[in-house]
Order: structure tokens, then sequence, then C-alpha cells
């Protein structure tokens, strides 16, 4: 109760959490090294790294998942020490995590009130925690209906679900570990109208992200973690990208640049986007290739496209037509649950075409499933890695083999030896770091699982590669080598589509961005018309009203 | 780099060392642990016939956890194993009557008629999306009426020598059949799940169906094979019980899917799918049936035969699953 009274001056200087040589180590791995760091009422503070830098581990301490080997943690000046999950909860610290702590078959309301539900004569009072859920939301401006099974609900959604469960109790740290990962650009907005709203009660806001730009909109200071260490704490006010971005990736990092370059946010100045280009060989090699034969006004190449969809319709598309030729890049933008999703499920035989037409290189076609869509060279990265994309208790070499079972078959056996030569193989390609092939997938990072996903299709290249937010939960030097997976693949004629929610990223990696809205592209703009981001960003909004 | 050459050059024992490390070591322990007690609790228990017993009792048991492995790794279950023996054993011994008195026509049909019961589990839990585990539980009850319907609840007799012999009562070098038998259908399992890629598409689908689906694997077919497997081998199985008792019975196997079940589970499968082998699952049928013939012999009472085995099925359970 004491959280509900406004903070005195004395306490504004005291911080609400402070951080003092915390060590911890995983046997050989120190995985955090002296790290110190602090959080006062009321400020948004960022905690920037790649993946391995020790985030995660700091924030596990934080919420008493895991205890920390030597140092001190104080909370409003008083030096505390829970080891249980419910301790950190008892002290006032509410994390929202990356994997989603709902339950599915329950509302949104009943998810938010959960374990604390409120009683009537012993029994939950249904109506109270309807009333109170729907006052919270609309109070701090959440587009949700308290009524809705989250079940139901879109991603972004869910996560909104998470925060406002994580926002209802009396706390004085919330902890947003990467949450705008799949929101797109309105629902960002709304998530941060609602941190605003609450460090205005003095709450105080941990923000882990791996997007650059947001942590000038939102955060006051920030603190970059390496290899378990402290880089630096800046003041955002007297930092920029390029200094963030060489801090997290360390001296002698040539990626720095282009990193910049694709975690500027909206409004930061972008370059145009020629200066966006790559000059990475295989972009410039893809570029001329690209440019020489595509005419991106009228695409009047003369040439087949890979893929088509004539005024195609189902459920969710309301006629879209579209074209992806060979060696194209073809991006798809535009707010969650506008149909980008869809469009890349239809093509992958998840949904039917209904009405209009699905052509690939030129054959009109009916899919019957993925099954079918595979075997017509069709591939699909998928959103959520650990629900569609991979067997997580498998080994990467299991991973590896599994849309290659066929190829992998001498009478039936399987070929050991093979899947593992490739696998090897693959791992040195995608440098995905990992002791062997034999690691199981949930011991990696997101940025090499997802490289696991893509290394699925990696030989032969598909003719068609799907790709929906490859680049999600990934650090920026792990997604810096997935741009150049992407890139590759449509070097050697893959006809590829992009779905994101950054749309610096599809300005970035595209020839052509289509924006999608209410189950249809609204427009389509080419690369060298594309001025910035921000154009871009106006595009989708202006789609979408 | 040197363990990665060592295993280089021994892949297949490495691996099977690995897997049935991974499959619960401990487990095996706790096996050899079962073994020594009742080597010193009754004099009996360590002679060559009393491990003949033993394995001619597992056998069914240790066949149908062969397939049971395959259901359950895939993600699904088989509750109707049990009945599914009675009512192939009944069809076996009634078609024997009508069409003549050879065993050909006996074999065909039990496994085709276990086959069947597994097709249609399989294609009714895919179709309708409803989990193997509520479908199964009704063939469970189906199959049995259906056992009991066509035989009015009598035995049907089974008069033909070859019949006996070649299932039940014949040994080859010594060796009693069932325990060939067994033998046979092991090796085929450990084949196809652990050699084939038809087994990869097993353990995919039962890691995660949508992942495995988004890869190009028809998981419906998986699941209806492996459904077809399990219904088989409880054909295969219902062969062997009727081949020594002469005659079927249509009460035949009432409760044994819960033995087999536990095999599969105590040979470190995961019961959410993706997870478990072969060999894990006979060893798993080879302590429940050591623990049936050990407390037999120790002298316990039946009453608390069953309520101690469910507690050494705990206590193995929860040290599985501990590593």
């Amino acid at each position: 109760m004491t959280l509900a009274q406004p903070q005195t001056v004395t306490e504004a200087e005291t911080p609400l959490l402070e951080f003092r040589n915390i060590s911890k180590s995983f046997g050989a791995v120190k995985a955090l090294r002296d790290v110190s760091f602090e959080l006062l009422p009321g400020e948004v503070h960022a905690l920037l790294g790649q993946n391995g830098a020790g985030k995660s581990t700091l924030i596990k301490i934080l919420a008493g998942v895991q205890a920390k080997d030597g140092g001190i943690i104080r909370i409003n000046g008083e030096e505390s020490d829970f080891r249980t999950p419910a301790g950190a909860r008892g002290a006032g610290i509410a994390i929202v995590y990356q994997e989603l702590s709902l339950v599915p078959d329950m509302s949104v309301a009943d998810n938010m009130f959960l374990s604390r539900e409120p009683k009537r004569f012993g029994l939950v009072d249904r109506a109270r925690i309807l009333r109170e859920a729907r006052a919270f939301l609309e109070g701090h401006g959440f587009p949700l209906d308290p009524k809705a099974i989250v079940r139901t609900l879109p991603f972004a959604y869910r996560q909104l679900t998470e925060i406002a469960k994580a926002l209802l109790g009396d706390i004085r740290v919330l902890v947003l570990d990467e949450p705008t990962s799949a929101l797109s650009a309105g629902e960002e907005a709304t998530l941060f109208n609602a941190v605003a709203e609450v460090t205005k009660r003095g709450v105080g806001v941990i923000y882990v992200t791996h997007r650059l730009g947001e942590v000038f909109r939102l955060a006051q200071r920030v603190t970059v973690l390496r290899d378990g260490r402290n880089v630096a704490t800046f003041k955002t006010s007297e930092s920029d990208i390029p200094s963030l971005v060489s801090a997290i990736v360390g001296p002698g990092n040539k990626q720095g640049r282009l990193v910049a370059a694709a975690g500027l946010a909206p409004q930061d100045e972008q370059p145009s986007p020629p200066d966006l280009g790559h000059p990475s060989e295989v972009e410039a090699a893809r570029e001329t290739h690209v440019q020489a034969r595509i005419d991106p006004l009228t695409q009047a190449s003369g040439r087949l496209p890979v893929v088509e969809l004539r005024e195609a319709c189902n459920d969710r598309l309301k006629g879209v037509t579209l074209k992806v030729q060979a060696g194209e890049i073809f991006g798809l933008g535009g707010m969650i649950g506008s149909g980008r999703t869809e469009i890349l499920e239809t093509i992958f035989g998840l949904r039917r075409v209904q009405q209009g037409e699905y052509l690939l290189k030129g054959k009109p076609v009916t899919l019957k499933g993925p099954v079918d869509a595979i075997r017509n060279g069709i591939a699909l990265v998928p959103e959520d890695r650990h629900l569609q994309g991979l067997v997580l208790d498998h080994s990467i070499e299991r991973n590896l083999a599994m849309p290659r079972l066929p190829g992998l078959t001498r009478a039936g056996m399987f070929l050991r030896g093979l899947a593992k030569s490739r696998a090897n193989e693959a791992m040195a390609d995608l440098s995905i770091k990992a002791p062997d092939t034999a690691t199981p997938v949930k011991a990696l990072s997101g940025g090499n699982q997802q490289k696991v996903v893509f290394g699925k299709w990696r030989n032969p290249t598909p003719d068609v590669l799907l790709l929906d937010e490859p680049t999600v939960g990934v650090d920026v030097g792990a997604r810096e080598q997935i741009y150049a997976l992407v890139r590759n693949a449509a070097g050697q004629g893959s006809a590829v589509l992009v779905v994101s929610s950054d749309l610096g990223e599809l300005a970035m990696l595209c020839d052509r961005i289509a924006v999608v809205a209410d189950g249809t592209i609204k427009a389509t703009v080419s690369r060298a018309d594309i001025r910035n981001v921000e154009q871009l960003h106006h595009l989708v909004q202006e789609m979408e009203g | 780099m040197n363990a990665q050459a060592s295993s280089l050059r021994h892949p297949a024992a490495n691996r099977i060392l690995k897997n049935t490390v991974s499959s619960g070591g401990l487990l095996y322990v706790g096996f050899l642990a079962l073994i020594v007690i009742f080597a010193f609790a009754s004099p009996v228990f360590l002679t060559p016939e009393n491990f003949a017993n033993i394995g001619r009792q597992t056998t069914l048991v240790s066949i149908m956890a062969v397939g049971m492995a395959m259901v359950i790794i895939a993600g699904e279950f088989d509750l109707s194993v049990g009945s599914v023996m009675a009512f192939a054993g009944v069809l076996a011994a009634l078609a024997m009557q009508r069409f003549g008195d050879v065993w050909v026509i006996g074999a065909v049909v039990a496994i085709a008629a276990g086959a069947a019961v597994g097709l249609v589990n399989g294609v009714l839990t895919t179709a309708l999306g409803i989990p193997s585990f509520l479908i199964t539980l009704g063939s469970l009850s189906i199959a049995r009426g259906l056992a009991l319907l066509v035989t009015g609840t009598r035995p049907i007799n089974i008069l033909d020598e070859n019949y006996y012999a070649i299932f039940g009562e014949g040994t080859v070098f010594g060796v009693p059949v069932p325990i060939l038998w067994t033998v046979a259908v092991a090796v085929a399992g450990i084949v196809l799940l652990h050699y084939s890629t038809f087994g990869r598409q097993i353990y995919a689908t039962g890691g995660n169906a949508t992942a495995a689906r988004y890869t190009g694997i028809n998981t419906k077919r998986v699941k209806i094979i492996c459904l077809v497997i399990a219904g088989s081998l409880a054909g295969l199985a219902t062969l062997v019980l009727t081949a020594r008792s002469h005659a079927a019975r249509p009460d035949a196997g009432a409760g044994i899917e819960l033995d087999v079940i536990a095999s599969v589970i105590l040979g470190g499968a995961a019961l959410s799918g993706g997870r478990g082998t072969i060999i894990g699952a006979l060893i798993g049928s080879l302590m429940i049936g050591v623990l049936n013939n050990g407390l037999n012999l120790v002298g316990v009472d039946p009453s608390l035969q069953l309520t101690v085995k469910g507690l050494i099925i705990w206590f193995a359970v929860t040290i599985g699953r501990r590593q």
C-alpha cells in the first residue's frame, strides 16, 4: 500500500533497485561478472546487449528464478535476498517474459486476476473481476476486450494481456523483456503509453530490447552488457545509436554501421534507401542481378513470376493480387491482423484459395496443405519458431533433417551419415553456435535457433521462400547474418516473401514492399520509391486508417 | 575433438549407449536392483526355468509395448490394445472353425482384425481431431463388447496343432517361440523407429506436430500408421496367447493395456511424445514381468502384490524423471 503514495524527495534519490557487483556462473561459464545497475523511481532504464551478454541471467536473478553467486541487491536502499519468484513478486517486481505465461483457455480478465481473484462469500467474484479488468484496461488505454479468450487473440494482444497482468499488481519495478518484438506500430504506441502511465506513478521500468530506436523514444538511461560485464551506462539524451551499437558489439566489429541502420526507429533520421543498401558482395551481386531484369513499376521483364496471386480470396483475404519473381525479395508490411501472415499461409497451402487464382511458375495450382506446398518447392520460416518451426527437445541434426527426409532415405532407411555431414555443413555455413549437431535446439539462443530454421531449407534452395517475422527475438549480430541468408537465397534464385513489423528491416531488405490492410494489398512501393522509413510508416498508417 | 573422433569410429555403439542412458539409465540400475533383491529373497528366482517363465509371461506385454512405444512417441495413446487382443483372438478362432483349422487363416485374421481396429482408431483420431486417448477409450469398450457378442461370452477352441507350435508351444534350438516372436518384433521395431526415415517422422510428429507439419511431414498419416502397427501387434500377441491356451477367450487381455503403457513410460518415453526408445520399452516390460514373477515367488499376498507393484512404478517413474 506504500506504493500508492507519491514518492517523497528523499525517496526519489534512493534507487528503487540497485545491483552491486552481481556475479553468476554456470559451471565454467561466467554469465555475469561484477555487474552493477540501478533503477530510479519513475525511470525507464533500457538494458541492451547481444544474446548471451547476460541480460537474461540478470533478469532471472531479479525474478528470483536463479540465485546470484555474489553481490548485493538493494530494494529502496535495503538489502534484499529473495530466492523465489513469489519473493520477487512480494518485493514489488513484475516481469513480462518473452515466453508468454497465460492460460490460453481463460479470458483476458481471468488471466489478469489469476491466483489473486477477488472473493465473495468464499467464491470467486466473477462480476468484480470483469469490472475491475475493464476499468484497468480502459484506464491504461489497452485495446483489449476483458472477456476475450486468450487462445483466440493474435500474438500481439496476448502480449498486451501479459503486460496488463503484470501491471495490475502493486508493483514498483516492471521488467519488460523484448515486449515489442511482435507488435506493430500502433500496438507499440499503446504499449509505450502504458509504460509512460506507470512511470508517472513512480514505478521503475527495466526495458530489455534489441531495437535501438525504442531506447531513445522511451528510456532515460541505458546500460549495455557484453560478455557478462557492464560496458557502459549512458543517458539517452547524451548518446546516439552509433555509440550504442559500438558498445553492444564491442571493438573491432565491422557490423556496427549496418546494425545501426537496421535498428533505426521510424522517427530517427534515415538515410535515403541507396545508403541503406548493403556493401556485402552477395548483396551487390544480387542487386545488379535483380535490377537488370526487374522493372519494379511494370514488371515488364517478360519473365514468368514464380508466385502469383490474382484476386485471391478466402476467410481472411479479400482479393490479394501479387507477383513475385525469381531472385526478388518482396516485403509485406502492415499491422498485425491485417492479413500479412495469412497471405503467406495461403501461399503455403495452410489456407485454401476460395476465389481467384493461385499460380506457381505460371500454372494454376490448388495446394492441399504444407506437404503439397513443400513438394512444389515452397518453404516457410514461420512466425513462432518454438511452436511452428522447431522440435525444441530434438537435436540440431534432427531438426535440420526434418524437411529433407525423402532425400535422406535409401530403401526406407534413414541415412544417418549423410544427415550428419549435411548438418555439419549447415552449422558451418550459417555459423550456428553450438558444441555439435547433437545439441538440443532448446539449448540455443534465439538467433541460433532461427538459423536452424533457415538451415532446414538451405539445400536445395527453395523456389519460394516465405519468411514471417524472420528476426523476432534475434540479437543484432545474428540479425545481420540472417539478412545475409535471405539475400543469399534470393541470389540463388528464390522468390522471397518477407512479413515484418519492422519497416526499417523491410526497407533495407526488400526490392518491393506491399502495404497490407484489411486482407488486401493497398499499395506496392518499389525500393527506389521509398524515400525513408518514416514515409513507409505514414503509408502504413494511412492505409490502415 | 577427441570425443567426436571416437564417436565417429563407433557411431552405432555410441548412439545406443547414449540413447540407453538418456532414456533412463537410473531405471536400469533399478531394474538390476529388483533382480538382485528377488534373487536373495527366493532361491528359485535365478534359475533358467524361471527366466524362461518370465520371458513367456512378459511376451504379450513386450510385443505390444513395441507398438505402444511408437504410438506414444508419435504423441498419441492406445488404450484399446487389451480389448483388441480379445476381439482379434475370437475372430481368428471363429474363422478357423468355419473355414478350416489352418494356422494361416488364424494368423491372417487376427493380425488383420488388429490392424483394422488400429486403422479405425487412427482415422477417427486424425479426421475428427479428437485425442486418441478418448477415441481408443471408446474402442476399448466396443472391441470388448463385440468379442463378447460374437462368442456369446464363451471361449472358442482352437484345434490346429501347428498353430500351437508356431505361436505358443514350439521351440527353436531350445528357445521357446514366444520369445523368438518377441525378439523378431523388437528388431523390426528398432529398425523402423531408430533407423528408418519413417522413424524420424514419428519422433518429429510427437516432438512438435505443428513444426513437423510445417516442414512437410504428413503427421496424420504418421499417427494412423503408428496406431495400425499397435493394433496389428495386439493381433500378434493374441496369437501367442491363444496358441498357449488352445482357445480364444472374449475376456482375454483385460487391463493389460495399463501394463503395456507402464512399460513404455518406465522405459523413458515422454507422455507428451517425441522421446522414447524400443529398448527402453522392452526393459520396461521385463521390469513389470520380473515384478509380477518375483512378488509371486516371494509369496506376497496377491492383493498386496498389486499395491506393491503400483508403489514400485511410482518410485521408478520418479527416479526416471529426476535425472
